[in-house]
């Protein structure tokens, strides 16, 4: 155990010394973990993590966001530092990271019904996510513990540019796992780049660089249950003519794998395609089509930004 | 689609004939080669030397693939009313309206009639209430000229019925040989992704 290591450069000769060098050896412990809360606290005291000006170049903050306001952004309450945690930062960077990317979509694409519009700003912002951009920004987790650390005698600023959340506390409740930390720090990095800027533009810029740039395709959450019910509605409430499905192309119909496609039309425009190996699949792929073409529906770069509609088709 | 080739590619031969510029975006007709297109079309020499002058053609894909969310594909009527591609929307859908009127309809249904009055429906509940194994599904759709569907839709059979119909079910389905079962299971499973992009 690291307590073992603690102790065995020590020798111990008589019941007495060893009680008193545990004291001291307590005392010493003790002052090393308040020597690291306090380097935390003071923001006047500027800071010189390795770890930390690394994490502030490589990301290109803002030069008013101090490393002391970053190492608390790196600061978890479950590593049982008191009262001066990320608890408020990740509140406050989940609102605006949810603001940022909500925006984003719903320029993207204004057609998207509300469930898959919210799986879609899950899917970029759930946890998972944003512990993958954390690994990526290069933030690692500390470790060890305290004692393994001042056995080592550590330099008390490295273990402030680590993402500290771990606590030997057998309370589950407040223990968070790994991806969960990585996420909260990611969030409150968020928070504090707004709280020095004061510019939500900014922050957009950096939340649009990070995470909106990664690639969601947002027609594979779609999962329709009658896709032809719900085209007919659509037809009807758009004025458009009723849909009606045409056979296009088939071949080997009364072989062991025939293949149909199958076109829906509307009037005399064709609305969607879809293949099949019977004339119900097609005609089932045909109307997932069409409807696929409606609700991801991309306004062209300059286009009249925001198109309000009128919403997913109840069938 | 834009095909960066050398200028003296041009020299091989002439595919103007495959290049229909009548539009305003030129298209390519079926596949480039420099042989017959169809007397020839098994001899894949000609496509590897078919050399295509540079330029911009529009070539689309025989046939669009599902789900696809792009600008060719999407049908006219789906766009706003300032979006900028409406000007060039008619080009790429030339063919669609041609296709529409040769193109046979699957299953072909008869207008609506919506024949039955309230008294009707009222009738069929009470039928299909009183007696579910005489007045079944099928008999009250033949009495009142309607579908099957239609009658499930408005009315349905005593909870006993239900619940027999249910335990029959289910004994049929439990002697079942084990690969019918998994057969089943895996269809059942496949056509979840007819829904799906």
């Amino acid at each position: 155990m690291s307590f073992s290591k603690l102790l065995n450069p020590v020798r111990v000769r008589g019941f007495a010394s060893c009680a008193k060098l545990y004291q001291s050896e307590l005392s010493s412990l003790k002052e090393y973990k308040s020597t690291i809360s306090d380097l935390l606290r003071n923001a006047g005291h500027e800071l010189k993590s390795p770890n930390l000006v690394a994490l502030h170049s490589r990301l290109g903050l803002p030069q008013g966001l101090s490393y002391s306001l970053l190492s608390r952004c790196l600061t978890c309450r479950s590593s049982g530092e008191v009262n001066y945690d990320n608890m408020s930062l990740n509140i406050f960077g989940k609102s605006l990271l949810t603001m940022a990317v909500t925006s984003e979509l719903m320029k993207k694409h204004p057609r998207l019904p509300g469930v898959v519009l919210n799986a879609a700003v899950d899917a970029y912002i759930n946890d998972h996510v944003l512990s993958n951009v954390a690994s990526s920004w290069g933030i690692e987790p500390e470790t060890q513990s305290v004692l393994d650390r001042y056995a080592k005698n550590e330099n008390a600023t490295i273990t402030l540019g680590k993402l500290r959340y771990f606590q030997n506390s057998t309370d589950e409740l407040h223990n968070f796992s790994e991806t969960n930390a990585m996420a909260v720090a990611v969030r409150s990095i968020f928070a504090a780049i707004y709280s020095v800027d004061k510019d939500f533009n900014k922050t957009h810029k950096f939340i649009s660089d990070h995470v909106l740039s990664r690639k969601l395709d947002v027609k594979d959450l779609f999962a329709f249950e009658q896709p032809t019910r719900e085209l007919a509605a659509l037809c009807r409430r758009q004025g458009l003519e009723k849909p009606v499905s045409k056979l296009l192309a088939e071949n080997g119909r009364l072989s062991k794998s025939p293949l149909f496609i199958v076109g829906v039309f509307s009037g005399e425009e064709k609305l969607g395609e879809g293949y099949g190996s019977s004339l119900k699949e097609a005609k089932a792929r045909a109307a997932t089509d069409a409807l696929l073409k409606w609700y991801c529906y991309e306004p062209v770069h300059g286009q009249q930004p925001v198109v309000i509609d009128q919403g997913e088709v109840l069938v | 689609m834009v095909r960066l080739f050398s200028t003296s590619a041009r020299v091989a031969k002439d595919v103007s004939k495959i290049i229909d510029r009548s539009g305003k975006i030129a298209k390519i007709v079926g596949p480039a080669t420099i042989y017959n297109s169809k007397s020839s079309a098994w001899n894949y020499k000609g496509y590897m030397k078919a050399k295509l002058p540079g330029g911009l053609y529009y070539d689309p894909a025989p046939s669009s693939i599902h789900g696809s969310i792009n600008s060719e594909t999407i049908p006219k009527s789906f766009l706003e009313a300032n979006d900028p591609r409406l000007d060039i929307i008619d080009d790429l859908t030339q063919g669609h309206a041609a296709v529409s009127r040769v193109a046979p309809v699957l299953n072909v249904k008869g207008e609506k009639t919506y024949h039955l009055k309230p008294e009707d429906i009222a009738e069929i509940k009470r039928l299909r209430l009183e007696d579910p194994v005489k007045n079944s599904r099928k008999t009250l759709a033949k009495k009142y000229n309607c579908s099957p569907l239609f009658i499930s839709i408005v009315s349905e059979p005593p909870k006993e019925r239900q619940i027999e119909m249910s335990h029959r079910l289910e004994t049929i389905k439990s002697q079942w040989h084990p690969k019918r079962t998994l057969a089943r299971a895996e269809r059942k499973k496949r056509k979840t992704l007819w829904y799906r992009a």
